[in-house]
């Protein structure tokens, strides 16, 4: 049976919900074996098998779109029935093998469709959706001149009416020109409701997993992931060198250079600490069940890297020394093994902007982490964990926190005179989608604690830098727009201290 | 304390569960989260919808497919478990062979439904608490069953004679301690009848052992039954008087 069916136009495209006929069409599914053949009708097979494409005359080629492509099946999204919409005139609509059957009342009726007459039409499913539309009003007209005509439209006038769609269909058929009308807009708002600067807010959870030594969840907007944290004590062999894992780590390079010490064991590579980021949970329809795709690999590489680069873990705190007591640790106490920690991400939910979420949470479930206390015993010549005492994770001073935007870029237009870019913080799939690239800020805040400031103005004694902008490349930004996201990534970075130290704060 | 478990429970109690639907109902058609005692499972339902290979496509019924993934933090060692980890693909053909014969099928041609689970944290009766909790996330999805599938764990004691000559009474609900020291099995039953429509069981037992053992997990099965019937109709109730609104 038909898999897909793929309804593909061509001309006037950009005039998606305004004003221009669309002048060329093909019908036609992806799928080959075609039960309904039966009917014994040679071209209506020819129709359905390789789509049929016809030409009109006035085609301007520069606005060639795809418009959509149905799935047969009813799933939340796509909903079945649905109806015809005829633009134009001599239309003579003539479902093949059921003719009291009408149009497109289910997908398989796609294929016995048969068309004559002139093509100044336009036939498109209408799809019912279950995303409801956040914006605050609507931007866009609703069905104002087209009605659906299910009958031949012989009746209708010559000049066809400008063509104009309800806003969730809009959204669907045409993401890229749907977010740039939102932006355009003035003041500009993006589909989701919020301004252009504004993040979403999130929540955090420490400490909720009995297993791990550490873990938070962290949910922003429809994002959701848990991060866990799992220690394990890695012992120094007689003729190993601890420098190794000592020279990486405090050195700033990336996760490449570490290769060479592959091979002396899982922790060993690439330093003390592996990150690890799980993609492929179902969270997003997305990413499909199966082994983790490039973003996760990604993802993990990049995680990685930034704990690295930002020597976010005292090496100290790792470190397992050859003495008796917990005392303080004198000069000559030998090195006898390391703390190597495991950090598993796991993307419950995705909705954009997996980085800062995932960055967000590893630092919250180590900044809540409890190691055991561990020492060497002489006598044994192994390392023991204490089983009551417990010491938390030194982290160095000051935290630091992502923020990632999406760069819009707009078109020509007659407001703003020339293309520009738009930068979108903390964008949901919907925007990433559609974006040419992203930008992301490091930045870090120091803060004091001051006795019962925090309470009346916590953003008061913080002082905040930029560590690191990464941006690969695509669209061209000005000077001030980075300025500006600087200060979005700061306040942004404040609000994550802010929430962190609330967490910690309330007792477990 | 007498008879008491080392866990404070009596021979017959279950452990605390806790459960919840529609908890991730952006990027899946149902969803669900179980807590029973420590062990923490979360499910997520896709479907029914166009199934992802030519394999899964059946004629005349819907292909039920599932994964399983354990986190990484989630076992007090951290063991990397792959897709083609013996366990896991023994969890998820348990499941997805339970959910086949449960589901109505035959109502969903040429489609597939995809059960995913995700093993937070576990502390005895994984299968079980998998089980359960793509029960919720099925409901949630809308997807007609036959009736609730529930699943409980039963551990029998070794020692043949208790302190006071007795045989002594099979432990409902084992968590990881016991689950580790004592022979355990898991059931799963259909809706109110004493079906049983999954057993699983993976340690030597002594064979005289067996029906009480299985009794004590049946019991267990509707006392969860009802606990998940309860929360079932709470949430539908919430749903149904936000929609009224």
């Amino acid at each position: 049976m038909v898999s897909s069916s793929r309804i593909q136009c061509k001309g006037a495209a950009d005039a998606l919900g305004y004003c221009h006929p669309v002048r060329r069409w093909w019908v036609g599914d992806d799928d080959d074996d075609d039960d309904d053949d039966g009917d014994g009708d040679g071209d209506g097979d020819d129709e359905g098998k390789e789509g049929v494409a016809v030409n009109a005359s006035g085609v301007d080629k520069s606005h060639a779109c795809e418009l959509v492509a149905i799935s047969p099946y009813p799933t939340a999204e796509a909903t079945w029935p649905s109806s015809a919409f005829l633009l134009g005139s001599d239309l003579k609509l003539k479902p093949k093998s059921k003719p009291d059957v009408e149009p497109c009342k289910q997908t398989t009726h796609f294929q016995m469709l048969h068309f004559e007459g002139s093509l100044d039409w336009v036939f498109l499913p209408v799809l019912s959706t279950s995303a409801s539309l956040v914006s605050t009003k609507p931007l866009f007209s609703p069905m104002s001149s087209l009605t659906p005509q299910v009958d031949s439209g012989e009746s209708l006038p010559p000049p066809p009416p400008p063509l104009t769609f309800s806003t969730s269909l809009f959204r669907q058929i045409s993401p890229a020109l749907y977010l740039q009308r939102h932006l355009l807009h003035s003041p500009p708002t993006r589909p989701n409701g919020r301004s252009p600067s504004q993040c979403r807010d999130f929540t955090l959870t420490t400490n909720s997993l009995s297993h791990a030594h550490g873990s938070a969840v962290v949910r922003a907007g429809d994002t959701a992931v848990v991060c866990g944290i799992r220690g394990e004590v890695l012992t120094i062999a007689p003729g190993d060198d601890p420098s190794r894992f000592e020279s990486y780590h405090s050195s700033p390079t990336s996760a490449t250079h570490a290769c060479g010490s592959r091979g002396a064991g899982g922790a060993s590579w690439g330093g003390l600490i592996v990150t690890n980021v799980e993609l492929s949970t179902g969270c997003s329809k997305k990413y499909p069940l199966g082994p983790p795709g490039g973003l996760a690999q990604t993802l993990s590489d990049q995680l990685h890297e930034l704990v690295n680069v930002t020597k976010l873990v005292s090496l100290d705190s790792l470190r397992i020394y050859d003495r008796e007591d917990y005392s303080d640790v004198t000069p000559n106490a030998k090195i006898k093994g390391y703390w190597s920690l495991y950090i598993d991400v796991l993307c419950i939910s995705l909705d954009g902007n997996i980085l800062d979420a995932a960055w967000y949470a590893i630092v919250a479930a180590l900044k809540s982490s409890r190691l055991p206390l561990a020492s060497w015993n002489q006598t044994e010549e192994r390392v023991f964990c204490d089983s009551s005492l417990y010491h938390p994770l030194s982290l160095r001073r000051s935290l630091p926190f992502t923020t990632t935007f999406a760069l819009i870029s707009l078109p020509h237009s007659d407001d703003n005179g020339g293309g520009t870019t738009v930068l979108l913080n903390d964008p949901d799939s919907y925007e990433e989608d559609e974006a040419c690239e992203f930008l992301t800020i490091l930045s870090t805040t120091d803060f004091e604690i001051v006795e019962g400031e925090l309470s009346r103005s916590p953003l008061a004694g913080l002082r905040t830098r930029v560590e690191k902008i990464e941006k690969r490349g695509g669209c061209k930004i000005g000077l001030r727009q980075i300025e500006s996201c600087t200060h979005q990534a700061t306040s942004k970075a404040a609000r994550y201290i802010q929430s962190l130290m609330k967490e910690q704060l309330t007792p477990i | 304390m007498e008879g008491l478990r080392n866990d404070g429970r009596r021979w017959n109690e279950l452990r605390r569960i806790h459960c919840q639907l529609s908890t991730s109902s952006t990027n899946a058609d149902g969803s669900s989260y179980i807590e029973q005692g420590f062990t923490k499972v979360l499910c997520n339902v896709t479907g029914p919808a166009e199934p992802s290979s030519r394999q899964k496509v059946k004629q005349d019924s819907a292909t039920v497919s599932c994964e399983v993934y354990f986190a990484a933090f989630s076992g007090t060692d951290r063991i990397k478990r792959g897709r083609n980890d013996k366990k896991v693909q023994e969890l998820q053909t348990a499941i997805q062979k339970t959910f086949s014969s449960i589901i109505l099928t035959h109502l969903f041609s040429r489609s597939e439904i995809t059960i995913s689970v995700h093993i937070l944290s576990q502390d005895g009766g994984t299968l079980a608490a998998c089980i359960n909790a793509a029960t919720l996330a099925l409901i949630d999805a809308g997807i007609p069953l036959k009736d609730y599938v529930c699943a409980c764990t039963a551990g029998q004691s070794t020692s043949i004679f208790d302190n006071e000559g007795a045989s002594p009474d099979p432990w409902l609900d084992v968590n990881y301690l016991e689950e580790s020291d004592i022979p355990s099995l898991t059931v799963a039953t259909v809706g109110d009848s004493e079906k049983i429509v999954a057993l699983n069981m993976e340690n030597k037992v002594r064979i005289e052992k067996l029906e009480a053992m299985i009794a004590v997990g049946i019991s267990g099965c509707a006392k969860v039954r009802a606990i998940m019937d309860k929360e079932v109709r709470r949430h539908g109730k919430q749903k149904l008087e936000a929609q009224g609104e």
